[in-house]
């Protein structure tokens, strides 16, 4: 993958490579990305899963370390899962909504 | 990691047994279906028709619910599972249980080995209800929950039924005789534990597999409510009054609660984001529709203007059976496997972190042979339908014959699935 800046955007676009299994979209698409904050060496993701008891929710976890540790070299990464508001589909990007 | 997040799925370890044994004993109901194909045009009271029914409905269907369940429960239920090792020994109880039983139906030996075998069935099913219980136990209620633990009440009274039936073969103890409880255990079983439970587990999973946000609670509910109150009504009847006359009332209750519940389906579909659904959701849908022939057949056969003679109404009952057990209930399951089975082995090989970020569940099986397998079983159950309504043998065989083949494909293709998993675990 290009080399992407530690930025916002540019990790907006590294979590994009962690994917729903159902649908096959990345979490971004899928509108399960909440906000993402960085300071120095470190990154807050704040996402939610479909229910508290998501299976996937370990996975897309583990993915998003793999992901941000691998094109960043960050470590201090803080998973900030929240239910509110609620997962719906109609929070999935026009792309993935057209191509489901 | 935020408290408020479980990590909760019981593991391929767990559920993966079931479907295996479950698949096998799926090629043995059709082997033994094929073997005899000559005996459908009697009574549905005969000992291998009871044999290979039992054969489908506790060695293929309920073990794969069972094992299903230990996967769905934690994400249900938003809990973990309670008890790993009695997921074990109800698989190993179920198992020894349902050969004993239908060998002895097989052999009609009314004797020790269909006591036994009742009776171990029955010690599987209390071990799964404990783990079911104490899994959802403070958990909050939803109609999805209320109808999966209703079910699992129905399901023991089913078998409790089942195994009092087993024994008064031999020390005829009960009031009246066996055919007349026959209907009752049968629809217990049927509407109560299936039905329910595919009602429950259907209005959580299908929503969510078709990407579809709204809220259908009050559907649900209103179905839960109407098929419990006809079953309650339906068991009273028979337990006190000692008749069915009735049960024309019961079926439009429950054809109603049906109904509901496909209405909640057309809701999902109308409001999914998804245009297109893969195979298995399509079958899914399919195996629903299927449902209308044996609901349709239901009310013919308790209607009180009868307007058929006794042949009829016996291949009108046949017809009926099989359109409900083999047909929906089978088709629905054989398409749902390849929702299930496909993630809980996906889940395994990523916490292993043995695939790439873009590989997912369905890679995991061939499509192409999964479609094939649900239209040769279709086809079939049609065949095998229209065999019975014109009492031709040879669509029987063939139909049988076709049906067997959709098993040996459902069997190759989970072992398929299984190989792909070891393959790649390997690497």
């Amino acid at each position: 993958m290009k080399k992407l800046p530690f930025t916002i955007p540019g990790v907006a676009i590294a979590l994009r490579n962690v994917f729903d299994p159902e649908t096959g979209f990345n979490i971004v698409d899928m509108g399960l990305l909440y906000g993402l904050e960085i300071e120095t060496t470190s990154v807050i993701v704040t996402l939610t899963y479909s229910s508290p008891a998501c299976p996937l929710g370990e996975v897309i976890e583990e993915d998003i370390r793999i992901q941000l540790k691998e094109i960043f070299g960050v470590t201090d990464i803080q998973l900030r899962i929240i239910f509110e508001p609620k997962w719906n589909p109609e929070m999935m990007s026009k792309i993935a909504r057209e191509s489901v | 990691m935020n408290e408020e997040f479980i990590i909760r799925s019981a593991g391929k370890k767990v559920v993966l047994p079931f479907f295996l044994i479950a698949a096998f004993f799926l090629l043995v109901f059709t082997i033994g279906l094929f073997v005899c194909s000559d005996e459908f045009s009697g009574h549905y009271f005969q000992p291998h028709l009871l044999a290979l029914v039992h054969v489908l409905l506790l060695g293929f269907c309920t073990m794969i619910i069972f094992g299903a369940l230990y996967q769905l429960l934690p994400v249900i239920s938003e809990k973990p599972l309670f008890s790993k090792k009695l997921t074990i020994w109800s698989c190993i109880f179920l198992c020894w249980g349902t050969s004993l039983l239908g060998y002895a139906f097989w052999i009609f030996d009314s004797g020790a080995i269909m006591q036994i075998g009742g009776s171990t069935i029955l010690i599987a099913v209390v071990l799964h209800i404990i783990n079911v219980l104490f899994s959802l136990k403070g958990s909050k209620s939803t109609i999805a929950i209320e109808c999966i633990a209703t079910a699992h009440i129905w399901l023991l009274l089913t078998v409790i039924a089942g195994v009092l039936l087993a024994f008064n073969f031999q020390f005829a103890f009960l009031p009246q005789n066996q055919l007349h409880y026959l209907a009752l255990h049968a629809h217990l079983g049927l509407v109560g534990w299936m039905l329910l439970l595919i009602i429950g587990v259907g209005s959580k999973l299908i929503p969510m597999f078709m990407l579809s946000g709204k809220d259908h609670s009050k559907i649900i509910r209103f179905s839960y409510y109407i098929i419990n109150a006809a079953l309650v009504s339906f068991f009273a009847d028979v337990m006190f009054t000692h008749s069915y006359a009735r049960a024309w009332l019961y079926v439009i209750l429950i054809c109603t609660g049906l109904g509901a519940f496909v209405l909640m389906l057309i809701r999902v579909r109308k409001s999914s984001l998804r245009k297109k659904e893969d195979e298995p959701m399509k079958q899914t849908f399919i195996a629903i529709l299927f449902l209308l022939l044996p609901a349709m057949l239901a009310v013919t056969l308790s209607s009180p203007v009868n307007i058929f003679d006794d042949n009829q109404l016996l291949t009108l009952a046949r017809v009926y059976g099989v359109a409900l057990i083999p047909g929906f209930l089978v088709m629905l399951i054989l398409a749902q496997t390849f929702k299930t089975l496909p993630f809980i082995l996906w889940l395994d090989l990523k916490h292993k972190r043995l695939i790439q970020p873009k590989f997912m569940p369905r890679d995991l099986y061939n499509a192409r042979m999964v479609k094939v397998m649900l239209w040769m079983w279709n086809t079939g159950i049609v065949m095998l339908i229209a065999g019975n309504c014109i009492n031709i043998l040879w669509m029987n065989y063939v139909a049988t014959g076709i049906l067997n083949l959709a098993a040996l494909l459902y069997l190759g293709n989970i072992l398929f699935m299984l190989m792909n998993n070891r393959i790649l675990t390997r690497k």
